[in-house]
């Protein structure tokens, strides 16, 4: 995938960054759990 | 004249008066600048000779009858992220060091200069604005003017430096998560992170265009609010006269609740003794913090990424490791969780709406602890994700928020955050100005900077 994208990651930061990306799943996880209200309705008060 | 570098309403009195002379006053705060920043290492530029010669500029206008401006004399300093003609931006990178210089000023440069401040110089930060601590691997971590041993926070870490060491009263940063408010309180200083898109970024070098907001920093509350007002291009005046607080008594003021984070019982103390001196009449819970800032670290990662995507491609390898692979990950994200966390800050930012329709001010504090250990085992990942547990939720929703530092028998600063519905800038202002005169928040007192008073 990240050389789909262009960026070269060398083997000796693929821990670091696996890492970083590993806890960016895990704070995207918590908001999948969270039901937005539908399009067009954000909820913001008129 | 040094006692005057903490005070800009001070400064700019004596120098329109003709006590003091623009120029010795910018002497004063470069002799400052040079005794410390061995040290403290705030600055990456010292713009000595066009300070001098604006400050000869100013003292002339005078000598001619004109009225420089409102801070007459002022020396400030910017984050290095601000364009300031003639000079390179370097927004903490290395590779920046091959662009051209700016050929004009950042509207917030300007805005303070036609003022009549002078600009002594640019400021460190993390790489790109991408950080909490100021620990910079190409130009070197900034040091904390009240213990050399800690970091001042970040990412405008070389401006709460600067402010808190007293060799500038005023200086300006960015926040995108915190990063006004955090050093702001790590260094005993006031820091003000204005309502989302109220001032002007133009000439900035951005990391996250949905977060990002441009702010002072400064020494006192009159310092804080003549600077804002500058920056909004109004001409100051004192914050008592134009907004006053008919009654403190009638401010409805809430007390944020436990569950909005963890924190040292001494952030608690801080916020507890603010509150004291307010009509707190209730606590209030705001909805799903650990989401938002779920959601805003996630914003920030993505458009970080898309910011520098070139950069990542084909010169990743000169790029500050600790800021190289978090940024990496973050172009890994796909669009569907960048979408998400957008729609999440919409419906965040209608639930504070809804908070604040009764509440005027809410305290919270301002970091979860006082400033870490300069180190990169020191100031492990996990203590950095959480620097800004309580000010992120505020920059998700775009809401302005005010950082005073505490007086405190701590031994390091501590800061208490104040946070009104948007464009209540005046009322924070005000607030803070209150709170100074009760005797409740004030800088926090110069003991190990070089620069003694």
């Amino acid at each position: 995938m990240a050389l789909a994208l262009g960026l070269r990651i060398d083997a000796e930061h693929l821990p670091q960054v696996a890492d970083y990306f590993a806890r960016l799943q895990k704070l995207s996880a918590l908001l999948d759990d969270f039901p937005l209200p539908p399009e067009g309705d954000t909820g913001v008060p008129s | 004249v040094r006692s005057l570098l903490l005070s800009a309403a001070e400064t700019a009195a004596a120098v329109r008066s003709g006590k003091v002379r623009a120029q010795e006053v910018i002497r004063a705060s470069l002799d400052a600048i040079a005794a410390t920043r061995g040290e403290l290492n705030c600055f990456t530029d010292v713009l000595a000779a066009q300070a001098v010669a604006d400050a000869a500029a100013i003292d002339l206008m005078i000598q001619s009858g004109g009225d420089p401006g409102p801070l007459a004399g002022v020396p400030f300093a910017v984050k290095n992220l601000y364009d300031v003609a003639g000079f390179r931006t370097l927004a903490g990178a290395k590779i920046t060091r091959e662009h051209r210089p700016a050929t004009q000023d950042a509207d917030a440069v300007r805005a303070l200069r036609t003022n009549g401040a002078v600009l002594v110089g640019m400021l460190n930060m993390d790489e790109f604005a991408y950080g909490w601590t100021t620990e910079n691997t190409h130009y070197g971590p900034t040091k904390n003017p009240h213990d050399h041993a800690r970091t001042p926070g970040g990412s405008s870490g070389g401006a709460g430096a600067a402010v808190g060491a007293g060799v500038v009263p005023i200086a300006l940063g960015s926040d995108t998560n915190g990063s006004i408010r955090v050093p702001a309180a790590f260094c005993g200083v006031y820091g003000l992170k204005p309502t989302y898109g109220l001032l002007s970024r133009a000439g900035t070098r951005l990391l996250s265009t949905s977060l990002d907001h441009v702010g002072p920093l400064a020494g006192s509350a009159e310092d804080l609010a003549i600077a804002f007002r500058s920056l909004q291009g109004m001409v100051p005046r004192k914050t008592a006269d134009e907004h006053p607080i008919p009654s403190i008594h009638q401010l409805r003021v809430g007390l944020v609740s436990n569950e909005f984070g963890e924190a040292m019982p001494d952030a608690w103390s801080a916020v507890e003794a603010v509150a004291a001196s307010l009509p707190v009449s209730r606590k209030v819970q705001i909805p799903e913090v650990d989401r938002a800032r779920a959601a805003a670290s996630l914003i920030t990662a993505s458009e970080a990424a898309t910011a520098h995507r070139d950069t990542l491609q084909r010169r990743a390898k000169e790029l500050d490791p600790l800021i190289r692979d978090r940024l990496l990950a973050a172009a890994l994200l796909p669009a569907t969780t960048y979408v998400h966390a957008l729609g999440f800050k919409a419906w965040f930012r209608s639930q504070l709406v809804t908070v604040f329709r009764d509440l005027d001010v809410l305290i919270t504090p301002c970091t979860p602890f006082f400033a870490p250990v300069i180190g990169r085992t020191g100031v492990d990942t996990s203590t950095k994700l959480s620097i800004g547990r309580f000010t992120q939720p505020f920059s998700l929703a775009g809401f302005p928020a005010l950082s005073v530092p505490v007086k405190s028998d701590t031994a390091l600063p501590v800061g208490v955050q104040l946070v009104a519905a948007p464009f209540g800038e005046a009322l924070l202002l005000d607030l803070a100005a209150y709170l100074e005169r009760a005797g409740i928040v004030g800088r926090w007192p110069l003991q190990r900077t070089a620069v003694k008073t």
